[in-house]
C-alpha cells in the first residue's frame, strides 16, 4: 500500500496573517506507510491565533518523532488515542495560561488524521476543521462543533439558516480558550482508492460539496502533481468568490 | 510599562501605587492623590495601541472618556481627569473598593435568588441610565467580572467603553464560546447591530450565571431554564432571564426599564403566586355560599364537630372517586389531605387524578408539595410512608411536564425530580415490598443521569456505565416481567434504553459491556416496542419517536464497536 499526499494553504484575500498551522508526515515502517496529517485553525486577537495553532501542530510533530516508533512495535493503538487526547489537554492548559499571562485570548481548532498501513486510521478532531472522505460518494467524517452545527443536528435549523446566521462562527469548544476539552475520536479501516481530506473552514464556505467532489474523485487524483493542482485550483476559486478566511487543505490518497 | 512606574507622579498630583489589572491596550494603576490624601484608579491607554482590527484606538478612547466624564450615576465611577501625554493618555477615576461578582461566583458559587433580584434592578437602572443619554451609550459587554460589589452592598459597573479590549467581532473571525458566553448573538458576525436590548440579552445571562452558578462559558455552552439546576427558584424570575435571553432582539424586554418593572413584580409571574391568586377567588367563592349555609347548620353543627374525623375522612375520598371531572376530584382529596395530612389514600387519590390525563404539571406539582411538604417529618414516621414515594417518584418519572415542550422532552428533569422520592422509597420502605428492587434501581439510574455530566467533565466517569447498563437491563425484566405495566412506563423506558445506547454505546464499551449484550437488548427494546399497543395520543407520539431511533442507535453501536 502507498499513500500520495499534498497540502496547501492561502492567507487568503482578507487577512494581514495566516493563522492556520499544518503539517504533513510520511514515515516508512514495518508495518507500511505511516502517515500523520494535523489542521489547525487558529484564532484570537492581535494576530496571535498562529502562535495557538503552531503550538498543537508542533506538539503532534514530536509525538510522531519521539513516541509513535515505540507505539508502533506494540501495536496499542487504543493507547495512541489516549496519548492524543492527553496532548489536546496539555495544549489547552499550555495555550490558556500564555494567554493569561500574555493578556490576549487565543485558541484554535484541531483535526488530525494518522493512517498505519492499511491498518488501521484514526481522527481526532475538536472545532470546525472537517475531514471527508471520497470515494463514490462525499462524505464528512468530523462532526462540527460549533453553536450552529448543535442547532442543525437538533433539527432546530438548516444549514441553509445556518450559513446566515451571525452566529456560525462561534465554536462550542476549542484548545486554548475552553475550560474543558472533549475531542470527537473515530476509527477505521482504509480501503485502496480512498481520498481522505482535512480542510478549514475557510475552505468550504464558498464552494459546494458537488465542486469537491469533482476535483478531489479518486480517478482524478493519479499523482501528487495532479493532487497539489487540484487543491490549488480549490482555494483559488474560493479567493475568486471573496472568501476572507484564511484557506487550507490537504489532501491523501491510499493507493 | 509607561510612563507610570511605580512610585512615580503624574501630573505631579497622583503618586502610582501599585498596577490593579492589565488588559492587552491598557494598564490601571491605584493611585494616590497627594494632596487630597484620596485614593484613585488611574487607566493609562498607549497611544500607539492598536485594536485587534489593527484600528489606532486613542482618538476613540478620548472622545468616550470625554462622553463619560459627564455621566452622573451612583452606580457609575466618576471620571474626574483626562491627561494626555505625548505617548499615553491617562484617565484618572473613582477607585472602587470591593470585589467584582466574577470572584464571587468563583469563591461561593451560586448567589441568593432575593439578593440576585437586587442585583439586577441596581444593574437595570444603570444600564437604562445609559441608554437614555443621548447619544444612547451601549454598555455591551456585561458580564459579572465587570460588576464590583462594594464593601457597602451596592454594585458599581467597571470597565465601560474607553479601551474595551474587544471590540465587535470581525465577520470572518472565529471564535469560542469558552470566552464569549455572555454574548448576544447579535455581537457575532461583525455586524454590529447593538442596541439596548443587546444590554438586555447579556444581562439575562449574568442573572443566569449569578442564580444557578453555571458558567456560560462552561459546556454544556446552552442555557438551560435555571429551575432545571434548582427547583427551588423562582417560576418568575425564570421566565424573566428566558425573555431577556431570547435570540431574536424582538422577543427580548424591549428596554431595561421594562425588563426593571417585570423584575419589579417577578412573583406575579410565578407559578406559586398565581396559583394564590386563584385560590384566593375560589375561596371568596367558597365563603359567600357558606356565609349562607352556615346559618342554618350553626346550632347543629356544634353537636356533629364531636364525631370523629374519620367518616369525615372516608367521605371525601369517596365523594372524590365519584366526582365526574377531575378539579372536583382534586378539591375533595384535597380536603381530605387537611383531615389526615399522614396518611396514604387522599395522596394516592391525588397522584391518580394527575397522573389520568399523562401529565403531571407544575401547578398540580405546587399543590401537592404544598400539601405534603408541610408534614413530611411526621409523615416519614408512617410505615405506609415508603409506598407513597415510591408512587410519587414515578409520577415525577414519567408524567412531570415541566420544561417539555413539542420538540423537546424533558426525560433529565423528571429523572432528576423523581430521585428524592425514590431515595425516600428506599430508606423509609423495607426490603419485602415488592417495589423495593425496583425504586433503587429507579433511583440508581436517575443519580446516574444526574451526575454523569459533571463526571464527564471532571473525567471520573469510567467505571459508571457498567452498573447503569445492569440497572437499565434490570429495570427492563422487572417492567416486561409485569403483564398489567402500563404502555407509558414501558415506552418510556425503551426509549430511555435507546437514548442511553445512542449516547453512551462508546462509554458501555470502554467499560466492558460486550456488544453482544448491547445487540441483544437493543433487538428485544425493538420488538417489544413494536408490540405495545399504544392507546393514547401521547404514546403514539412516544413510541414513533422511539422507532425513529433505531437506525441512529444501531449506528452508534456500529461505530462504537467497529472492528479495527
Amino acid at each position: 500500500m502507498d499513500v500520495l499526499a499534498t497540502a496547501y494553504t492561502d492567507k487568503g484575500i482578507k487577512k494581514p496573517s495566516n493563522q492556520d498551522s499544518l503539517c504533513l508526515k510520511i514515515a516508512d515502517t514495518s508495518v507500511g506507510k505511516v502517515v500523520l496529517a494535523v489542521l489547525c485553525d487558529g484564532m484570537g486577537g492581535l494576530s496571535k491565533g498562529e502562535v495557538a495553532s503552531a503550538s498543537v501542530v508542533n506538539a503532534f510533530s514530536a509525538w510522531f518523532e519521539e513516541e509513535l516508533p515505540s507505539q508502533l512495535t506494540t501495536k496499542d493503538y487504543e493507547d495512541i488515542q489516549y496519548r492524543w487526547n492527553r496532548i489536546v489537554k496539555e495544549q489547552n492548559q499550555r495555550i490558556a495560561e500564555y494567554g493569561r499571562k500574555e493578556n490576549i485570548q487565543l485558541g484554535t481548532t484541531w483535526t488530525a488524521l494518522l493512517l498505519i498501513g492499511s491498518e488501521f486510521l484514526l481522527i481526532g478532531h475538536v472545532g470546525d476543521s472537517r475531514v471527508y472522505r471520497i470515494h463514490q460518494q462525499l462524505e464528512v467524517m468530523t462532526e462540527d462543533q460549533t453553536v450552529v452545527g448543535r442547532e442543525v443536528k437538533r433539527g432546530r435549523m438548516t444549514w441553509e439558516q445556518a450559513k446566515l446566521d451571525p452566529r456560525r462562527n462561534v465554536l462550542l469548544q476549542c484548545i486554548g480558550a475552553s475550560k474543558v476539552v472533549e475531542p470527537q475520536f473515530l476509527y477505521s479501516r482504509p480501503v485502496p482508492g480512498e481520498v481522505f481530506m482535512l480542510c478549514t473552514d475557510g475552505f468550504r464556505h464558498m464552494i459546494t460539496e458537488e465542486e469537491i467532489r469533482n476535483a478531489f474523485s479518486p480517478s482524478v487524483l493519479n499523482d501528487e502533481g495532479t493532487m497539489r493542482q487540484k487543491a490549488i485550483e480549490l482555494v483559488e476559486l474560493n479567493k475568486q468568490r471573496q472568501e476572507t478566511d484564511n484557506i487550507s487543505v490537504l489532501l491523501m490518497k491510499i493507493v | 510599562m509607561g510612563l507610570a512606574a511605580i512610585g512615580s507622579v503624574v501630573e505631579g498630583k497622583y503618586e502610582i501605587l501599585k498596577l490593579i489589572g492589565q488588559g492587552g491596550m491598557s494598564k490601571v494603576y491605584l493611585a494616590m492623590d497627594k494632596r487630597l490624601n484620596k485614593q484613585w484608579a488611574v487607566k493609562e491607554i498607549e497611544k500607539k495601541a492598536r485594536d485587534k482590527n489593527n484600528e489606532i484606538i486613542f482618538q476613540s478612547a478620548i472622545a468616550e472618556a470625554n462622553m463619560i466624564k459627564k455621566l452622573d450615576h451612583p452606580s457609575l465611577p466618576r471620571i474626574v481627569d483626562i491627561i494626555e501625554y505625548e505617548d499615553f493618555i491617562y484617565v484618572i477615576m473613582d477607585y472602587i473598593e470591593g470585589e467584582p461578582l466574577s470572584k464571587i461566583l468563583e469563591e461561593y458559587g451560586a448567589q441568593p435568588q432575593e439578593l440576585v433580584i437586587d442585583w439586577a434592578k441596581q444593574i437595570c437602572e444603570v444600564l437604562d441610565y445609559l441608554h437614555t443619554c443621548t447619544p444612547p451609550i451601549i454598555y455591551r459587554d456585561m458580564k459579572p467580572a465587570n460588576v464590583m460589589l462594594k464593601p457597602d452592598g451596592n454594585l458599581k459597573l467597571i470597565d465601560f467603553g474607553i479601551a474595551r479590549e474587544y471590540k465587535e467581532q470581525n465577520l470572518a473571525d472565529t471564535v469560542s464560546l469558552g470566552t464569549k458566553g455572555y454574548a448576544a448573538p447579535e455581537q457575532f458576525g461583525g455586524k454590529g447591530q447593538t442596541d439596548p436590548r443587546t444590554d438586555v440579552y447579556c444581562l439575562g445571562v449574568t442573572l443566569y450565571h449569578l442564580v444557578t452558578g453555571q458558567n456560560p462559558c462552561e459546556p454544556p455552552y446552552e442555557l438551560y431554564p435555571i429551575r432545571h439546576w434548582n427547583p427551588q427558584l423562582s417560576g418568575g424570575l425564570e421566565r424573566i432571564i428566558q425573555k431577556c435571553t431570547q435570540l431574536n432582539p424582538e422577543d427580548r424586554y424591549q428596554s431595561c426599564a421594562e425588563l426593571l418593572y417585570a423584575l419589579h413584580h417577578y412573583e406575579e409571574v410565578d407559578d406559586l403566586y398565581r396559583l394564590k391568586q386563584k385560590a384566593k377567588l375560589r375561596n371568596f367563592g367558597l365563603v359567600a355560599g357558606a356565609t349562607v349555609l352556615s346559618l342554618g347548620v350553626g346550632v347543629l353543627g356544634q353537636v356533629m364537630n364531636i364525631q370523629t374525623n374519620n367518616d369525615d375522612y372516608t367521605h371525601h375520598i369517596e365523594m372524590a372517586e365519584k366526582a365526574a371531572n377531575d378539579v372536583t376530584k382534586t378539591d375533595y382529596y384535597l380536603q381530605a389531605i387537611d383531615i389526615k395530612p399522614t396518611v396514604n389514600d387522599a395522596y394516592l387519590g391525588l397522584i391518580a387524578v394527575f397522573k389520568s390525563d399523562a401529565a403531571f404539571t407544575v401547578e398540580e406539582e405546587e399543590k401537592f408539595k404544598k400539601k405534603i411538604n408541610a408534614h413530611l417529618i411526621d409523615f416519614r414516621e408512617n410505615p405506609d410512608y415508603a409506598d407513597l414515594a415510591f408512587e410519587v417518584g414515578k409520577a415525577y418519572w414519567y408524567y412531570y411536564d415541566y420544561g417539555k415542550t413539542g420538540d423537546s422532552d424533558n426525560q433529565i428533569t423528571r429523572m432528576k425530580s423523581s430521585i428524592q422520592w425514590f431515595e425516600d422509597a428506599v430508606r423509609y420502605g423495607s426490603e419485602d415490598r415488592d417495589y423495593y428492587e425496583m425504586a433503587t434501581i429507579y433511583r440508581d439510574i436517575g443519580k446516574f443521569n444526574q451526575e454523569i455530566t459533571l463526571q464527564i467533565e471532571e473525567a471520573s466517569d469510567k467505571g459508571q456505565y457498567l452498573p447503569y447498563w445492569e440497572n437499565i437491563k434490570a429495570l427492563i425484566k422487572l417492567v416486561d416481567e409485569n403483564p398489567d405495566e402500563n404502555e407509558m412506563v414501558k415506552l418510556e423506558l425503551y426509549k430511555l434504553t435507546m437514548f442511553s445506547i445512542e449516547t453512551y454505546a462508546r462509554k458501555f464499551k470502554l467499560d466492558g459491556v460486550e456488544e453482544s449484550d448491547i445487540r441483544a437488548v437493543m433487538e428485544a427494546v425493538k420488538q417489544n416496542t413494536n408490540n405495545v399497543d399504544v392507546t393514547a395520543e401521547k404514546t403514539e407520539q412516544i413510541k414513533t419517536d422511539v422507532i425513529n431511533r433505531f437506525l441512529v442507535t444501531q449506528k452508534a453501536v456500529d461505530n462504537a464497536y467497529r472492528k479495527i
